[in-house]
C-alpha cells in the first residue's frame, strides 16, 4: 500500500512546533467565529480564508483543518445554548441540546457534543484516509460523461432534498449556475452576462458569494426582523463534565451516529440534514428513556452531533477523490485547496501526495487539538455568546465586507457582495436554501468543461453522455430517487381508498 | 396559513423577478457574439440550457405561489403570521454597508470600518453613542493592525493609518 507511510510522513511534516501553534490558533479562531450566532462552518472558513493565505502551505493546511473542526464545534455550542443553529446539521442538536440546557444540563450536553464530535471525527478521518485514495483510483477511469452524470446527481439531490420546497431548492441552484456563468468563457474567451462592466469579465468569486449569502444577507434579514427577534443565552450551571451515566448513555449513539454520518457524506445526500435526523430518530427508537426525548435526552445530542461531524469528514471523500463538493462547507474547502495549488480530483493522490497526506494528518491533529483546548475553554465560549447582538451584527458586517475586499483588493467584489447580500436576504425571507446556490456557482463551470470534453471526445455525438455503465446507473438512480416517493404515495393512497 | 395580501404580492413579485432573470439569461445567450475560436460546444449552448432551466423553475415557482404555497423563512414558525419587514432598520444597515464600499479607498480602512460598525450597531438599537464610537474605533484599529501588520494583507490607508506606519518605520 504505502499509504500508511505517506500518512506518517504527513504527520511528520505537520507536527512541528510552529505548525502546532498554527493549529492551535486555527482551532481558537474557528471556534471563536463558529460560536458566534448565525455563523456556520462555511462562513467561518470563508471569513478566515485570507488569514490562512498569509502563511506557508503546510501550516495553512493545518490551520485550515483546525478552523474546520473548530467552526463545527462552535456551531453546536451555539445551538445548544442559544437555540439558533448556524447550519442545517446543527438543527437536530438544538432539539434535545437546548432542552437539556433549559434543565440546567448544558454542561453535559456540551461535553457529549465535544466528545462525540471527537470520536466521530477520529473514526471518520481513518475511514477517509482509507476511502479517498481508493475512490480516487477508481475515479481515474471515470470519463467526462461520467463526471457530467455525477455533477448532475449532486445538483439534483442537493437541490431537491434541502429545505421544504423542491422548486425553491432548484431555484437556488439555477441562480448559482447563472452566477457561475458570469465572466469569460474559459474555452473561447467570450464574456457572458457582464452587464457591460469590465470587472465582471473576471467572474464572481465563490468566496464573495458565500460571504454575501451567509453573512451580509443574514444581517439584513435580522435587521428586517428586528422587532420580533429576541434571544436568551442559557447559563451553564453546575459542573461542565458529564457523569458516568451520561457517558454510558452516550458512547453507543456516538458510534451509531458515526456509522450513519460518514457513508451519507460520501454519497451526495443533500448535506447533514438527513443523516443527523436519521441518527436522531434511531436514538429515539433505541433509547430506554423515550419519554425524555423532547425534554432533553442526552442520546439525542450525542448521536446527531457525531453524525454531523462524521458526515463532514465523509463529504471530504468525494471532494478529495473526485473534486466534487456536496456541501457549502466542502465548496469553500475546494476554493481554499485551489488557492494552495491543490487541485482535488483523481490525480490528487499522485500529483500532490505529500500535501494531501499532510492535510489528512492535519485533520487528525485539528480534531485532537479541538478536544484538548475546548473542554477547558467551554466557559469562555459561553461568555462570547453574551456579546450584545448589535455589536455582533456590526462585527459580522464589517468582517464580511473585509473578507470580500481582501480577496483581490477590489471595490467591485465589495459592490457585488452588497448586491448579492440583498439577494441573500430575499432567499432567507422566501425560504430558499443557500447550499444549492453555492454548489451551482462552483460546479456549474466544472460541468460545462466536462460536458464540452465529452462532446469533443465523441466528435459532436451527444449520445456519449449516456455511454458506459456509470452514467446509466446514475441517471437510473436519479429517476428512482425523484419518482419513487411519488409512486409509493400513489399506491398508498389507492390502498387507503380500497380499505375505506 | 394566514397571509396578508401584502405578503402574497411580495411572493409573486419575487417569483416574477426570478423568472425575468431566467429570460434575461436567454436574451444574453441570444445576443452573444460568437468568437472565431473553434469549440465543440458553443458558449451559447450552456447559457441557453441554464437560462431555460431558470425560466422553467421560475414558472413552477409562480405556480407554487399561485396555489398558496409560500416561502417560510427557516427557523420561524410556519403558522405564525409574518410581520412586515422593519424597513427602517434594514435601510440603516444597508446604508452602512454601502458607506463602507464608498469610503474605504477614500478615507482609509479604519475610518470606514468605524463608520460601518457604528452604523450597524445603531441600527440594531444601541444608543450609547460615545461608547459605541469608541468600540467601533477599537474594533477597526485591531482588525487593521492584525490584518495589515500581522498578516501583511493590504488595506487602504487614509486618515488614521499613517499613525501606525510611522511607528513601524521608527521601529525599523
Amino acid at each position: 500500500m504505502g499509504n500508511l507511510d505517506l500518512l506518517l510522513e504527513g504527520f511528520q511534516s505537520a507536527l512541528s512546533a510552529q505548525n502546532l501553534m498554527y493549529g492551535l490558533l486555527g482551532t481558537f479562531l474557528g471556534t471563536l467565529v463558529g460560536v458566534l450566532p448565525g455563523i456556520g462552518p462555511a462562513l467561518a472558513i470563508a471569513l478566515l480564508l485570507p488569514v490562512t493565505f498569509s502563511v506557508e502551505p503546510t501550516s495553512a493546511l493545518i490551520m485550515f483543518a483546525a478552523v474546520f473542526y473548530g467552526a463545527m464545534y462552535g456551531g453546536s455550542t451555539t445551538s445548544i445554548l442559544l437555540n439558533t443553529p448556524g447550519e442545517a446539521g446543527a438543527v437536530i442538536t438544538s432539539l434535545e441540546g437546548h432542552q437539556m440546557a433549559k434543565r440546567g444540563r448544558a454542561g453535559a450536553a456540551l461535553t457529549t457534543a465535544a466528545l462525540g464530535s471527537f470520536v466521530a471525527g477520529l473514526i471518520a478521518t481513518i475511514f477517509l484516509a482509507a476511502a479517498a485514495p481508493a475512490l480516487a483510483e477508481l475515479a481515474l477511469k471515470v470519463q467526462p460523461a461520467g463526471y457530467v452524470a455525477l455533477i448532475l446527481a449532486a445538483f439534483i439531490t442537493v437541490g431537491t432534498l434541502l429545505g421544504n420546497s423542491k422548486v425553491r431548492g432548484l431555484m437556488s441552484l439555477s441562480i448559482g449556475l447563472i452566477i457561475g456563468l458570469v465572466g469569460l468563457d474559459q474555452q473561447t474567451g467570450i464574456s457572458r452576462i457582464n452587464f457591460g462592466i469590465q470587472d465582471a469579465t473576471d467572474g464572481i468569486e465563490v468566496i464573495v458569494v458565500v460571504i454575501s449569502f451567509f453573512a451580509l444577507g443574514e444581517v439584513i434579514y435580522y435587521a428586517s426582523r428586528f422587532k420580533d427577534e429576541a434571544w436568551k443565552v442559557l447559563p451553564v450551571k453546575g459542573k461542565v463534565w458529564m457523569d458516568r451515566n451520561d457517558f454510558k448513555r452516550s458512547w453507543k449513539p456516538w458510534l451509531r451516529g458515526t456509522a450513519i454520518g460518514f457513508p451519507m457524506g460520501i454519497i451526495p445526500a443533500g448535506g447533514s440534514e438527513v443523516p443527523t435526523f436519521m441518527s436522531y430518530s434511531l436514538e429515539k427508537k433505541l433509547s430506554k428513556n423515550k419519554d425524555e426525548f423532547g425534554s432533553g435526552a442526552i442520546e439525542g445530542v450525542a448521536g446527531p452531533e457525531a453524525a454531523n461531524n462524521a458526515n463532514a469528514a465523509g463529504v471530504l471523500v468525494p471532494l478529495l477523490a473526485l473534486g466534487l463538493p456536496t456541501s457549502a462547507t466542502a465548496a469553500i474547502m475546494l476554493v481554499a485547496l485551489r488557492n494552495f495549488n491543490i487541485q482535488p480530483g483523481p490525480m490528487l493522490f499522485e500529483l500532490n501526495a505529500p500535501l494531501v497526506w499532510t492535510l489528512i494528518a492535519s485533520l487528525f491533529i485539528g480534531n485532537t487539538l479541538l478536544l484538548l483546548i475546548n473542554l477547558p475553554l467551554i466557559r469562555i465560549w459561553i461568555k462570547l455568546l453574551q456579546i450584545p447582538r448589535h455589536y455582533l451584527y456590526a462585527g459580522i458586517t464589517t468582517f464580511g465586507l473585509l473578507g470580500a475586499y481582501s480577496l483581490n483588493n477590489s471595490l467591485f467584489d465589495m459592490r457585488m457582495a452588497l448586491i448579492l447580500g440583498f439577494v441573500g436576504y430575499l432567499f432567507r425571507r422566501f425560504g430558499v436554501p443557500n447550499t444549492p446556490l453555492v454548489l451551482g456557482v462552483i460546479l456549474g463551470p466544472v460541468l460545462e468543461i466536462q460536458f464540452r470534453q465529452a462532446i469533443q471526445l465523441s466528435n459532436g455525438d451527444y449520445s456519449i453522455l449516456l455511454a458506459g455503465l456509470l452514467p446509466k446507473a446514475i441517471y437510473l438512480g436519479l429517476v428512482l430517487v425523484i419518482f419513487l416517493p411519488n409512486v409509493i404515495n400513489l399506491f398508498k393512497k389507492r390502498a387507503t381508498k380500497v380499505q375505506s | 396559513m394566514q397571509r396578508t395580501s401584502r405578503a402574497v404580492i411580495s411572493e409573486l413579485a419575487f417569483a416574477t423577478l426570478f423568472t425575468l432573470l431566467g429570460l434575461f439569461v436567454l436574451y444574453d445567450a441570444y445576443t452573444l457574439e460568437e468568437s472565431g475560436v473553434y469549440s465543440a460546444v458553443s458558449p451559447k449552448a450552456f447559457e441557453y440550457i441554464i437560462g431555460s432551466f431558470a425560466t422553467l423553475i421560475g414558472v413552477l415557482l409562480l405556480v407554487e405561489v399561485a396555489r398558496g404555497k409560500y416561502g417560510i423563512p427557516e427557523g420561524t414558525d410556519p403558522r405564525a403570521p409574518l410581520l412586515p419587514p422593519d424597513i427602517r432598520t434594514m435601510s440603516i444597515v444597508i446604508t452602512s454597508m454601502a458607506a463602507h464600499i464608498f469610503l474605504i479607498e477614500r478615507i482609509g480602512y479604519i475610518a470606514a470600518a468605524t463608520i460601518t460598525f457604528f452604523g450597524v450597531a445603531y441600527a440594531f438599537g444601541s444608543r450609547k453613542i460615545i461608547k459605541d464610537i469608541f468600540i467601533s474605533l477599537i474594533f477597526a484599529v485591531v482588525v487593521y493592525v492584525v490584518f495589515s501588520k500581522g498578516l501583511r494583507i493590504f488595506l487602504p490607508e487614509g486618515l488614521f493609518e499613517n499613525l501606525f506606519n510611522l511607528s513601524r518605520e521608527q521601529a525599523q
